[in-house]
């Protein structure tokens, strides 16, 4: 690095070889950032879905459970909800309180005893 | 709450019990939380997906920031190159020291302020090498002038014509119209001359004049036709410029003054130039080294020419009365000769020699002798017809040639020298009044001779004669003067010129012997001339030689014979030379004799000079040198008659004298006379004590023989022991 330093250039060359530099760190740092913004708008977007289909799916159950409803009848509801969104882009699962065994990330959500 | 792992997003969210749900669901309440929903999304084909989109992109715009760095590189580079080259070029048209005033003076743009900056800088930079820096071609150029300035014999005669050529060749460097010089050479006597290197036009020339007069006499009335202005001389270079064609503005001056103090020159010269030259320090400095040695040159030429003119004026003249010198003298008294010739009228000449000056000399000192020298030759002038010659013909000596002038008109002139001497009466230091007379004789031509030589010998003997008449007189020539005067003067004269010009001088040789034992020791060398009527003795010719002045050269003739015949006849003894103490002091009388005897063989030691006080100079300290140095090449000297004079004692006394010859006429008469014996054995004993030997003259019989035996003198000379004869070798032993 100090032999780069210390070592005399031609003026023409010392600008052309700085642009080129410039240029191609700029161009590279650009394109890290762009992605990153991309990347972090795709999870955004991911979490905005999610919120809607867990509103959708409690909605759903309230009207099932209302009406009177049969384990059948919420698979096919379900199904129906997770083709709605794109096919297996995502999957649904629901969990009771008192019966079943929760998931350990469920767990933590629900109070104690669910 | 969302869960991520990777690219697998986990959405876990409560299900909590409303109204509806308590109709079935009793024991909960309205907000308790009944279970979970669990949304799980793989983002991962979606973010693969925009990664290839971005990429894709990226590869295809790609070239783009670097075909724009590329236009960016070339713009910058070509702006940078375009300001550079302007500054190279700045930098590289500076080639001489004038040049950096355009460095510094211009103040362009370059394009960048960076740059801008560097070049102000740079004109700063080259402001102030210009103050210092002097460009080589400008020394080249002085050193050029300098070796004009040489001032040989013609520069000093056509100095006019070599300021022209300086002219010149200042203009090859700075363009200067004129030179001009203004010498005080006198008192009151200005010399003012303008050089141009064109012809000038009348009004430049008045401009000049005007501002010279200005410069040299400021605050003085502008006035030309003042007398106090000297007249300006204008010359102007012929076949240098054509008309300068100048007006007032056109030419600035500038100049520079001296002052020498011997010779006394006081000058101002000076240079008229194009205005503004001067504003640039270096050619300013050109200017003024040029006028210093331009100053220096043209104050050396007018010393050198007054020097020369006081040269040629001396040489002509005596410097203490201004009159003319013996030289100028016979010059112009042979020309009035012709004249008179051819004319027809009479001519006379006069001699005039004060009584008693040398008294006057000793006795007050040679600054009154001066002084009263200078009054005299005033009252002599003053005496004179306009046209007559008057001149110093010698220390108190002086002659005058009166043209158109015969025996009546001639006394009649000689009486008014006369009344105006009478009247002088200087005043010395001790309060005493000094008067002076003179002793006058004249001659006319052509009654008393037909040639100039013959015409002042005679005036001169007239004038010996009022001398020994009594002095303070003036001797009318008449017709037996001129008979007797040429039957003595003129065949003696004739004869001591033949006598030289045919170095028929004969040396006679006397014995001196050592009175104890017999043996002759030395010879008194005595000068002869050979005649047809006989042999002339030294008395009868050395007056006459002396008075022509040819005694030194006689002298000269006869030692060079006196040492052949000494080498010829292989004689061992000792030389002794009589020789006047006039010839002695003079400049090339050590190196001759030193010649003749290398020459001849003859030791320094064998050589004795006899000096007599008869003949004593006036400086006897320069006496004095020259025999110590002849003393330190080894030559002896003894003192010839001693006890004849009064400083015979002062002789032996600063003198390194070897011998003393005690004068024959004490020796002759001391068998006779007991104060001549006591005398002689006083002047015995005195040498004995200053261990000088003593030799007694006119020895002629037996009976002087035993007296200097018995008063203790060595040696012995005298027609007892041996007449002098022209041959040396018979006389030894």
């Amino acid at each position: 690095m100090r032999t780069i330093l210390q070592k005399q250039y031609r003026l023409k060359t010392f600008v052309c070889a700085s642009t080129l530099i410039v240029c191609f760190i700029s161009f590279n740092f650009a394109f890290v950032i762009a992605y990153s913004v991309n990347k972090r708008i795709i999870e955004n977007q991911a979490r905005a879905v999610s919120r809607s289909v867990s509103q959708q799916t409690s909605n759903m159950l309230f009207q099932l459970m209302e009406k009177g409803w049969t384990k059948k009848e919420l698979g096919r509801h379900l199904a129906f909800m997770e083709a709605q969104e794109g096919g297996a882009a995502y999957k649904i699962k629901l969990y009771r309180k008192g019966g079943g065994k929760l998931d350990s990330r469920v767990a933590g959500v629900l109070p104690a005893g669910t | 709450m969302i869960a991520k792992d990777g690219f697998l997003l986990t959405g876990i969210y409560p299900v909590k019990a409303t109204k509806g749900c308590l109709k079935c669901h009793v024991k909960d309440r309205e907000g308790g939380i009944r279970g979970a929903i669990s949304v799980q999304q793989d983002i991962g084909p979606e973010i693969n997906a925009m990664k290839r989109k971005f990429t894709f992109f990226f590869l295809l715009f790609s070239p783009v920031p670097f075909i724009m760095a590329g236009f960016i590189a070339t713009f910058l580079n070509a702006k940078i190159r375009n300001s550079t080259e302007l500054f190279y070029k700045k930098v590289r048209d500076v080639s001489s020291v004038s040049d950096l005033a355009k460095l510094e003076m211009e103040s362009s743009d370059v394009g960048f302020a960076e740059f801008n900056s560097i070049l102000r800088e740079l004109g700063s930079f080259a402001g102030r090498i210009r103050d210092i820096a002097v460009d080589r071609h400008i020394l080249e150029f002085e050193l050029q002038v300098l070796d004009k300035f040489i001032i040989t014999s013609d520069v000093v005669k056509a100095w006019k014509e070599h300021v022209h050529r300086l002219l010149l060749e200042i203009n090859k460097v700075v363009d200067v119209y004129a030179l001009f010089s203004i010498f005080q050479t006198g008192d009151d006597l200005y010399e003012l001359e303008v050089f141009w290197a064109g012809a000038p036009s009348d009004s430049i020339k008045e401009f000049v004049e005007k501002a010279v007069r200005r410069e040299v006499f400021p605050g003085a009335n502008e006035d030309p036709g003042k007398a106090a202005y000297p007249e300006i001389k204008h010359n102007v270079a012929p076949n240098f410029m054509g008309p300068l064609g100048l007006e007032e503005g056109d030419m600035e001056l500038q100049t520079k003054s001296m002052e020498l103090q011997n010779p006394r020159i006081k000058g101002v010269v000076g240079v008229g130039l194009q205005p503004g030259l001067t504003k640039d320090p270096v050619r300013a400095l050109v200017i003024d080294g040029i006028l210093t040695t331009i100053l220096n040159m043209a104050g050396s030429i007018k010393a050198i020419r007054k020097y020369t003119r006081d040269l040629e004026y001396y040489a002509t003249r005596d410097p203490l009365t201004k009159l003319y010198n013996q030289r100028m003298f016979w010059e112009l008294f042979r020309y009035e000769i012709m004249r008179s010739d051819r004319l027809g009228y009479k001519l006379s000449v006069v001699v005039i020699d004060l009584d008693n000056f040398k008294n006057v000399n000793d006795s007050r000192g040679h600054v009154f002798g001066d002084r009263f020298l200078s009054a005299i030759s005033e009252a002599m002038h003053n005496a004179l017809r306009k046209g007559d010659i008057l001149s110093r013909y010698g220390g108190d000596e002086f002659a005058i040639v009166l043209p158109d002038a015969g025996e009546e008109q001639a006394f009649f002139v000689i009486n008014r020298i006369r009344e105006n001497m009478g009247r002088i009466c200087i005043t010395a230091d001790d309060g005493a009044e000094v008067k002076v007379t003179a002793s006058i004789g004249f001659a006319v031509y052509p009654v008393h001779a037909s040639n100039a030589d013959d015409l002042f010998i005679f005036a001169d003997h007239m004038m010996y004669k009022a001398k020994e008449g009594g002095k303070d007189a003036v001797i009318l020539p008449a017709i037996e003067d001129v008979a007797g005067v040429f039957r003595t003067n003129g065949e003696v004269n004739m004869l001591v010129m033949n006598a030289l010009e045919e170095k028929s001088g004969i040396p006679y040789f006397q014995p001196i012997v050592n009175v104890e034992t017999g043996r002759v020791e030395g010879c008194e060398v005595l000068s002869r001339i050979k005649t047809i009527k006989g042999i002339l003795t030294a008395e009868e010719f050395i007056e006459a030689a002396e008075r022509i002045g040819i005694l030194g050269k006689l002298d000269y003739v006869l030692m060079e014979k006196a040492f052949e015949k000494a080498e010829d006849e292989g004689y061992d003894g000792s030389l002794f030379l009589n020789l006047s103490p006039k010839s002695l002091i003079l400049k090339e009388f050590i190196p001759g004799v030193m010649d003749l005897a290398r020459r001849y063989g003859i030791g320094h030691s064998r050589i004795v000079f006899e000096i007599t006080e008869k003949d004593a100079v006036r400086n006897i300290s320069l006496l004095e040198k020259f025999i110590r140095d002849l003393k330190l090449e080894g030559f002896n000297f003894a003192i010839d008659d001693f006890g004849t004079g009064f400083a015979s004692f002062q002789y032996i006394k600063r003198f390194p004298i070897d011998y003393v010859k005690i004068a024959g006429k004490f020796i002759k008469n001391m068998i006779v006379d007991p104060k001549d014996m006591a005398l002689v054995k006083t002047v015995v004993v005195l040498c004995r004590e200053f261990g000088i030997k003593a030799v007694a003259e006119y020895v002629e019989n037996d009976e002087i023989m035993e007296a200097v035996k018995q008063a203790g003198i060595v040696y012995g000379q005298g027609y007892h022991i041996g007449r002098p004869s022209p041959d040396i070798e018979s006389r030894q032993g």
